[in-house]
Order: C-alpha cells, then structure tokens, then sequence
C-alpha cells in the first residue's frame, strides 16, 4: 500500500460537504505512544479451531494409557509441563497461566464454538456478543479508524456484535499481511471522485419526504466512516513490509504467523480485540502425526508473539488467550484419532491484569473419570479475561426488547488475579 | 457408412449443444410469460378492506394523515423483493409497464408465487423460522431438500396447518420426509433436544417464547417452568436413529434440574385449552392436533405475523416470535382478521399473501411530509400509515445486484448451468460475510466494513462491470440516447426513473462515444449500488 488512489484532504472535504464533519477523524494520531500498564487494554486470542486435543498441546500424559506417543517437556514455569512438540512455547510459558479443567456440555462444533467464543450457550431469540465485541464494546476508542474488532486467518464461525450491534462484528481479513486490496478505493482519483458526488445527488433524491428514516439507516455515517478507514494510514497494520527480516521469520512463514505478527500491529493501532485462527484441529483420525503439523506452526508464531509483546511492553496491557471450542477423547480411536470432548480440556491465558505461571485443574491420567479436579467453567473463563482488561463482567447491557443480559454470567477465577 | 457416422455424430452433437443454449437463454422469457392460475385472490380485497378499517380507525383516532399511495412500480419492487428476494429486472418492468389490466399487481403477485424463484427464496426465509438457518450440522442438500419442501406445498397450495403438523409429528428420513428435518436438526445436536424443539415449536408455531421458562418463568407473560417442560416432554419419545425419525413408545421424559443437579420425571402437558389434545398414536401427532387445532387462534396470529413480515420488511408485532396475549374474540385486530379468513381459505398461505398485498397499508408510500421529525415518524410507523423502510437481507441484497447486472430474469430453472452455480456461490459467500439475524434480537444493521466492501469489493465492481454480456454494457451500447441510457441504469437498479435533478446532474456524464459512456454506466452502477434506495426496501 504506497499511496490511497484517494486524496484524503479531497475526501474529508467531500464528507464535510455533505454534512458529516461528525464522522471526520482528527488527523495526526499516535495511538501506540503509550505503552505499559496505563495503555488501553486489548485482547489477542489465538483461536484452534475445530477442538485441539489438550493431550497434545497442555495436558500431555505420556507413558499412560491415553497418552500415546506423545512426550511432555519441562517449561520456564516450574511443575508445569507441556507437549515436547512446543519447544519454544516451553521458554516463554512464565508469561502464561495454564487450566486443564475446563469443561463444557456442548459437544458439537457450532454450538461449542458459540459458547467458546462468547460465554453464552445458543440461544435462539438471542445473538450473543463474541467476547471480543464485548471488550470494544466496554473500551470504546475514538481515534480509532478501522474496526475495533478484527478476525484475521480462515475462521468460518465470524465473531460477531450480536445485540450489541453489527458495529462490533469482526472485521474478517483471510489473509493477513499479504493483502487488503478490498479495503482501498481501486480507481483513480478523477473517477472515484465523480462516483462519490454521485452519491450525494442520489441520496439526496431518497431523503426528501424520509429524512428520520435516512438518518436511522446510518448510510451517511457508514459511508463517511468507510471512507475515511480506506484512506487510513492505520490500514498500514495488516501489512508487514516494515517489520524486520528477523521480526518476521520469528513469527514464522505461515498464514497464521502472519496473523500472530499483525495482531501484535493492530493492537498498537489501539483495535481492542483480535481473534487468530488456526484451523483443522478436527483429528478423528491421525490425530499424532496432525498435531505435530499444527504444534510446529503454532509453537513459533505464539513464542514469538509473547516475546515480542513483552518486549514492547504490551503484554501487562494485552490478555493473551489460546483455546478451541472444546478439547479430544482421552480414548484413542480405531482411526487412530480422537473424539470430541468438552468433559476437561485446557487453554491458555496470561497479560493483562492476570497472574502468569499457574497452574490450574487436573484431569485423570487414566481417562476414566470425566469430571477433571477443579473444574472451570467457560463463562468463569471470560469472567476472568474481561477482569484482566479491567472490565466489569458484571455490566449489564439491554437488548432490543430491553432484556438486560450482562457481559459474562461466570464468575472471575481468584487464582488467577493479581 | 462411416463417413456418414462422422459427419452425423458431430451435427447432432451441434445441435444439441445449440437447441441447449437456444432452451437456456429462452427459459426465462418463458418463465416470465407462463400464464398463471391466480390462486386465492379471489375477494381479497374484501378481508383487505376489514385490514383497512382497523387502521384507519386508528388513523382517525390518532389524528393521522396516512402517507399517499406509491406507484405501482415502487408496490411491484416491494412484492418482488419479498416473494422472489430480487428487485425486478429490467425485463419484468418492462412487461409489467406494457400490462394495462387493473388488477396487474394482483396477477403478478400470482404470477410471482408461482414462479421457481419464490421456492428458492420466500420458502428459505420462512423456513428459516423452522430450521435454524445457522446451524452447520446440517448438511446443504438437507436444508436444500427442506426448503424445496415448504416451498412446494406453499406454491401448491397445502394447509399450512398440514405443513405445521408433518413437521411437528413427522417420521423417517429426511430425503422421503423432509418436513422431519425439523426434529431431526435438534435431535442430532446432543443434549436437551426435546427442550430445544419445544422452545422451537412455542416460538415458530405460537408466537410465543416459552423457552425463557426453561430456567425461570417468563418475564412479560404467564409461562411458567413447569409448562414449558410438560411441553418439551411430548418431544420424549422421539428419537434420531439410522437418519430415520421415529417414535420409540412410552418412557419417561426425565429433566436435570440445573439448580440442584436432581433428576425428575414429567409427564407431558400442554400449556393451555387441553381438551384439544386429541388421543393419537403417538405424543407428538397429540401435539401437532393441538398446536395446528382449529380453535388455536395463537397458531394462526403467529404465521399471519410473521407473513406480514416478509412482506413488509416489519412484522406487525415484534419480535415476530413473542407475541402479547390475543384480544378477545370480540375485539378483532388486524392479526385476527387476517388469521381467520386464513382460516376460512383452507390455510392457504397464497391467500394470505394477497390479502397482505392488496391492503392499503402496503401499498402507501414510505414518504410523508411529517417524516422530518422523530416523533411524528415513529407514530405514523407504529400506525402503518407510512410504509415501512427497512434494510434488504443480505439475500437481496446480493440477489438484486446481480438481477441488475443482468437484462434478462434470472431464474432458478437454469440452477445446473455454470453461471447459476456461480451466482449461487456469490450469494453464498456474500450472505455468509454479512451473518444472518434470523429472529434474534439483533437486528442486523449495516456496518462500516460492509459499507467498504460495497465501495470497493469485489461484488460490487463485478456486478457493474461493462461488458457484451453485462447490463450495464448492454445499456451502455444499445440505449438510443443519453436520457434512455439513464432511465435504464435506473430502472435496473431502483426500479425507478431518475428526477429532473438526477438527470441534469448525470446526461453530461453520458455523452462522447462508447468508451466514454461505458465508464459513466459503471459510475452511474455502482453510485446506485452504494445508495441507500439500493440497500433498503422502501
């Protein structure tokens, strides 16, 4: 992206033309000048989509029945071992807490993904917030110019606003750091200009006689607004050509590296959630020889993330969050692969306000219980997160109908504030 | 002999592949032309009329002054837009313009019911109140299967109540049963399915959502827990084994108390009037008599208002699937006029849809001289006296982009062809971009990144692309003139013609040769697709 084919000062004064000066962004922006704890607080999640076996990534049991092939590692927190197919996760685990107790009574993709994603199990005269929209939602950013929540890799359940509004749906950017011809105006200046006074007559036409009703559609403001984004120098974040050669090749050369490496951008530009995805954890068959696959893509572009937003001093402003919508059998199947299990499976979380290096919940080694020690529920979860943002889960927001429903019905796991 | 073989295999192959393509291009035509049996319209007006007293005698009460009437071809986008999910193509406004008869848009009301399209579309929204439109498990050719069904017996005029009923008590398997996809769907999801499907049936059949008294009694109305689970509990002896649903006999239905983990027994009850609880064969046919039951005036009022709103983009009670306690049956509103001549025509939902079009409320203008100020606003939209403006569904969205795009209609009969396919994956993934609301409380409200990609996405810069084959280069090259290259841009995008401003501001644009032209058809394309007239039914 070297130069919008659009002249913002040539736009910005189109927009005043037509009366939305109130949708017009101040111009000189430093979002990321502060950095610590007293910047504004986002949230990263590395989503695993399709439920990551917790026996191959946190909760290995080699030598065990269930365990298979699969060899645990010693990492930089001590008691806390993880799968040896994350070396490099295994040096920067002090910056992370581990539950290996969460449990859940959805066991099919969709619906666990719904509660996964935002605290709520389905319900069908309700859409619920992804947890994300409801961080931008309690932290709203002004100077913002692109979406406060963004969905960066192939994730087919899109985080959305639900009754918080289409204004929090995620942002879905497929293939981060390598292109965003979509989010720029494609035509020359003369053209795309002529196109833009078009507009004005014909909305002009459609106002007479339904003013209040044009108003409410917010087709003016939504316009202002997405012109303004597709001229934004913030759109600088989803590509990568200024970030060093040894920057990038710690990330990693992956669609999802990539993701892990603009994250870290977007944030900076002050966007409050991003979401990304790995997929194709899915491994009712070959669930080993998979794993490794997805460890190896996985373990550099996490590493490299937490060291990077350490680094920068990102990190005690940025909860960090590794998980998928439910774990995998402890049982080895004839394909010699694993099921589904939401009864004890793990994920990840550190930064923020949160306490880094416990360790939490235990499952049984033998696989015969499925009610692991210290059970966590996933609303306790996102109860814990927006705490760690300084969120108070227990705001209530009314939808619609005036229903108040609050931003997370779990209750915030003590051992893991500071 | 052999060189005849070769000279007579190639011919024929020729000749097939030609009387192919000639079938192909002229199917819509024939489409479009095929007489229609107009079922149902028959004293339409009469019950629209009964409609128009109710509201004009709070028109009166009110001291309101209903909008004025909208042209018929602004009547015409809406009935396109909700029956068939497109805005009309240039070609059907030309014949709709040319029909002079007075009934016009009660014969293409008809005809629009009858075309494939309204199986395609009108059927997959209704549907949607049925089957969860979201939900992954079920497989494409399912759903596809299903909506094919409701679409069919909606199109040939099946009871609406015997449609209510195959979904309710149905058995076997989807591909001979489709109409079981509705139990099916929920029981293949795990836990809790005969709560799930009570809730379902509360919402999608009675109006009503019961199923805020799963964990606690409903906050407005009179439901109560123990009624809501002796409704899940005729859904306790269904079962989903070998892709067949089927009825197992009795055995307890037993509930997992949430607050205390205990387990309980509960015998099936319905909520209210049990003596129309017939003595079936098995729990669920009891239900389906009782929901679909003559007497049953929440069944009626719940499909009247959700029709209602397909057609007007606004249900006449919100949200579509909570509806207050009926009045009493001596004080009719427009939901009881409605639902019983529904009644009275064999539940016919055909008949239901004209008597919507032919009210007057459908077909005022959504303009009105008092729209400036949000008081006045909001009382002439509670008040119907303004038609309704409202966002299109990504659905029709997508669909009349590409209808705009193209001269001819684009029907469904050409759904094996290459570009169908194409323009179905379009739509795919565009709906899937936006999100569907279904009936959940968030209305879907358009938002920036949907604007950018309207701006400069790729469906946008696809569907007003100048080419041989493209409206837009087929307006650009043939339109005698600068003014009728304009009207047609307008015409093909928002069924309208452009005002003497639009038309000082735009013909400048349109002179100079064909090249020239060809860009300003683009422009004037894509300026139209960004509009707000565009992207809200209105």
């Amino acid at each position: 992206m070297s130069q919008p084919p659009v002249d913002r000062r040539d736009l910005l004064r189109w927009a005043t033309g037509l009366g939305m000066s109130f949708a017009l962004p101040a111009l000189d922006l430093r979002a990321a000048s502060r950095r610590g704890a007293e910047r504004p607080r986002s949230l990263i999640t590395l989503w695993l989509s399709g439920g990551p076996s917790q026996l191959e990534t946190w909760d290995p049991h080699p030598g065990t029945k269930i365990g298979g092939p699969t060899k645990a590692i010693p990492t930089s927190t001590p008691d806390v071992k993880i799968a040896s197919s994350f070396p490099r996760l295994a040096e920067q685990m002090h910056h992370l807490s581990v539950i290996r107790s969460l449990v859940s009574q959805e066991g099919d993709h969709d619906r666990a993904t719904y509660l996964v994603k935002t605290g709520f199990r389905p319900d069908p005269t309700l859409h619920h917030p992804s947890v994300g929209a409801i961080v931008a939602h309690a932290l709203p950013n002004e100077q913002l110019e692109i979406p406060p929540v963004i969905s960066l890799g192939y994730e087919h359940h899109l985080s959305r606003g639900g009754f918080l509004g289409g204004r929090f749906d995620a942002l879905r950017v497929r293939q981060p750091g390598s292109s965003d011809n979509d989010m720029q105006a494609w035509l020359a200046e003369p053209r795309q200009q002529r196109r833009l006074s078009n507009l004005d007559v014909v909305a002009q036409a459609f106002a007479r006689g339904r003013k209040v009703v044009v108003d409410r559609t917010m087709h003016a403001h939504n316009l202002a607004a997405a012109l303004k984004m597709m001229t934004s120098d913030q759109l600088k974040a989803f590509r990568l050509d200024d970030e060093s050669e040894s920057i990038r090749s710690a990330y990693g050369d992956s669609n999802f590296s990539r993701g892990c490496l603009v994250a870290r951008r977007l944030i900076e530009q002050g966007v409050r959630a991003v979401e990304v995805t790995l997929q194709n954890f899915d491994t009712h068959e070959n669930n080993f020889g998979r794993h490794n696959e997805l460890a190896a893509e996985l373990d550099s572009s996490f590493a490299a993330l937490l060291k990077d937003l350490h680094e920068r001093d990102l990190l005690a402003s940025t909860v960090v969050l590794c998980l998928g919508e439910f774990g995998r059998t402890p049982r080895i199947n004839g394909a010699d692969g694993r099921d589904h299990w939401p009864q004890g499976f793990s994920c990840l979380v550190g930064g923020g306000n949160l306490r880094s290096g416990v360790l939490l919940g235990a499952t049984d080694p033998t696989g015969e219980s499925d009610t692991p020690k210290d059970a966590i529920s996933v609303p306790d979860i996102y109860a814990t997160v927006l705490k760690g943002l300084e969120i108070d889960p227990t705001h209530q927001v009314n939808t619609s109908i005036g229903r108040p429903i609050r931003y997370s019905d779990g209750t915030p796991i003590d051992r893991l504030r500071i | 002999m052999k060189t005849r073989k070769h000279f007579l295999l190639p011919a024929a192959l020729a000749f097939a592949v030609l009387s192919l393509v000639a079938w192909v291009a002229a199917r819509p035509t024939i489409v479009a032309l095929r007489p229609e049996k107009a079922e149902g319209c028959e004293d339409a007006t009469a019950t629209a009329d009964r409609v128009n007293v109710l509201l004009q005698e709070t028109w009166t009460s009110d001291s309101i002054e209903p909008a004025v009437g909208a042209d018929d071809l602004q009547v015409y986008r809406r009935i396109s837009l909700a029956l068939v999910g497109t805005s009309p193509s240039l070609e059907e406004i030309r014949r709709f313009e040319a029909d002079e008869s007075p009934d016009r848009l009660q014969q293409w009301t008809a005809r629009l019911i009858g075309d494939s399209r309204f199986v395609e579309y009108f059927a997959a929204r209704l549907g949607d109140a049925f089957v969860d439109p979201v939900a992954e498990d079920l497989k494409p050719h399912q759903r596809e299967r299903f909506r094919r069904w409701l679409g069919n017996s909606l199109q040939s005029g099946t009871a609406y109540s015997q449609i209510a009923r195959e979904m309710i008590a149905g058995q076997g398997v989807f591909a001979d049963r489709p109409a079981t996809t509705f139990v099916s769907l929920e029981l293949s999801l795990g836990d809790q399915a005969a709560e799930r499907l009570a809730a379902r049936t509360s919402r999608a059949f009675l109006g009503q959502r019961m199923d805020c008294a799963q964990c606690h009694d409903h906050p407005f109305a009179e439901w109560t827990q123990p009624q809501f689970e002796g409704l899940a509990a005729y859904y306790g002896q269904v079962q989903f084994r070998d892709a067949r649903v089927q009825d197992t006999g009795p055995r307890p239905f037993v509930i997992e108390d949430d607050r205390n983990q205990e387990e309980r027994t509960v015998a099936p009850e319905v909520p209210f009037d049990l003596q129309w609880v017939p003595d079936r064969k098995h729990l669920r046919a009891e239900l389906a008599a009782w929901v679909t039951h003559p007497e049953n005036r929440r069944f009626r009022r719940a499909i009247v208002n959700r029709v209602w709103g397909l057609m007007f983009g606004r249900a006449f009670v919100l949200p579509v699937d909570d509806l207050s306690d009926s009045p009493s049956p001596d004080d009719p509103d427009v939901l009881d006029v409605l639902a019983e001549d529904l009644a009275n025509h064999g539940d016919d939902l055909r008949r239901l849809i004209h008597v919507i079009v032919a009210t007057r409320a459908f077909n005022l203008s959504s303009t009105h001289e008092r729209m400036d100020d949000a008081v006045s606003a909001q009382q002439l939209e509670e008040a119907w006296a303004v038609f309704p403006v409202t966002e299109l569904s990504p659905q029709q969205m997508i669909r009349s982009m590409q209808q705009s795009a193209a001269v001819q209609t684009l029907g469904a009969e050409d759904a094996n062809t290459y570009s169908a396919i194409r323009r179905y994956e379009r739509q795919f993934s565009f709906v899937d971009d936006y999100g569907i609301a279904g009936d959940a409380e968030d209305a879907q409200a358009s938002t920036i990144p949907h604007t950018v990609q309207r701006l400069s996405g790729n469906y946008t810069r696809q569907h007003s692309n100048a080419t041989v084959l493209t409206a837009p280069g087929r307006i650009a090259a043939m339109s005698s003139d600068a003014a009728t290259c304009l009207e047609n841009c307008y015409l093909a995008c928002l069924s309208r013609r452009p005002t003497p401003n639009e038309q000082k501001h735009f013909l400048p644009q349109l002179s100079g040769n064909l090249n020239r032209r060809s860009n300003a058809v683009e422009d004037i394309y894509w300026t139209l697709f960004n509009s707000a007239e565009f992207c809200w039914n209105h």
